[in-house]
């Protein structure tokens, strides 16, 4: 075929619009957690000490879930365009390490070096591993159906961001349940729980955002 | 692309026509360095205006356009590449220096007897009608019974269709 006649063909094509993967993403993401979430929340229960002994550490998961997501949602959104640079997309990850290096700054201020291990082993680290990725499985979905509208140049890592943005929005519902508020065992199983949705995403996008 | 965006086919037209060349000198060099012959450049000069078309709204107006297209452009490239099995490893830099050379052939090696073949009936005609003969597409319509709208979607999903046989046509190769 003749590229004059492929010309021809695209420019009558121009009035149907391409859909904005940017937009659905921003859209449908948040719409999955967010249905998941109240799901699992009415069926399992927020903390009955959210207003009391709870408030704080209830805070600090839920904000260190929010900043996961928002951060890895600016950066799956960078890696949207094919020329973005996959540096640029994975900065965002830096702004991640602040707040867990936090969390363990202040287990050791607070409770000393004695007992660190127990602290950070806890009660409930097989609840946390599955419960986290399945909250995020939903989300991952919808956020990869938007991506196959991008155009990334770098599939696995856009899978793996968006991975993390959903295990985000999942730490936030989990959050909301889970009691166990040792901050250093929500530093190392929480992250750990949010690296496993993110290989899931990479292994998905490496597949799926193909184009 | 402003333009173009905004739905003016004539603008777009032109862009299209401007970046194909680009597209050749981009894609031109890339073919040479992983030692195999020229035979499918205009095959993924194609497949890459297809892309440019498919993903327009990944390109940012408050970003310039041109290291959009290269990148567009250097991804389909090495995805014909690696298809074919070859491993390449492009530097962006000499490729967006690469000129636009003079122009041997403009066809690609999916020919369109090929193409049609590959779409229903109605595709076929409006294709065959509106792209290679060059009809209105209103016209062509009426005489289908069709409506505007039927026959934009009809033509839009027969480009999709044309995206996958790019990437057949060269496994098969």
């Amino acid at each position: 075929m003749q590229t004059e006649k492929l010309i021809d063909w695209l420019a009558e094509d121009l009035a149907v619009k391409p859909p904005r993967a940017s937009r659905r993403l921003l859209i449908w993401l948040p719409v999955a957690a967010l249905a998941t979430g109240i799901i699992f929340l009415g069926l399992v229960g927020i903390r009955t000490d959210l207003t009391s002994t709870g408030a704080m550490p209830t805070l600090v998961k839920t904000g260190l879930g929010l900043v996961v997501a928002i951060a890895a949602l600016m950066g799956t959104r960078t890696l949207l365009r094919p020329e973005a640079s996959i540096a640029r997309g994975l900065a965002a990850l830096a702004a991640v390490l602040l707040p867990l290096s936090l969390l363990l700054a202040v287990d050791l201020a607070t409770w000393g070096q004695e007992g660190f291990l127990s602290r950070m082993l806890g009660k409930s680290i097989i609840s946390c591993l599955t419960v986290i990725p399945l909250l995020a499985a939903m989300p991952l979905v919808t956020s990869l159906m938007a991506l196959r509208a991008g155009a990334t140049s770098h599939p696995a890592s856009a899978g793996a961001l968006a991975g993390l943005a959903s295990a985000g929005l999942a730490i936030v519902a989990y959050g909301l349940y889970c009691t166990e508020d040792s901050t250093s065992f929500v530093a190392a199983w929480y992250s750990l729980a949010a690296v496993i949705v993110a290989v899931v995403g990479s292994l998905a996008g490496h597949l799926w955002l193909r184009w | 692309m402003r333009q173009a965006l905004d739905g003016d086919v004539g603008a777009y037209k032109t862009l299209l026509g401007a970046v194909a060349p680009h597209l050749r000198g981009v894609v031109r060099p890339l073919l040479m360095r992983s030692g195999r012959g020229l035979a499918d450049l205009e095959d993924i000069v194609q497949e890459t205006l297809l892309a440019v078309h498919l993903k327009r709204a990944t390109w940012d107006p408050s970003f310039p356009f041109l290291p959009w297209l290269n990148a567009v452009a250097r991804y389909k490239a090495i995805d014909a590449l690696r298809k074919s099995g070859f491993r390449v490893e492009v530097d962006i830099d000499t490729m967006s220096e690469a000129l636009a050379a003079p122009d041997e052939r403009r066809d690609s090696t999916l020919d369109s007897a090929r193409i049609l073949n590959a779409l229903d009936a109605k595709q076929r005609k409006l294709v065959e009608q509106i792209i290679m003969v060059g009809r209105s597409s209103a016209d062509v319509g009426a005489e289908l019974g069709m409506s505007e709208g039927a026959v934009r979607v009809a033509l839009h999903r027969s480009l999709k269709r044309l995206g996958k046989m790019f990437g057949k046509s060269r496994h098969a190769d």
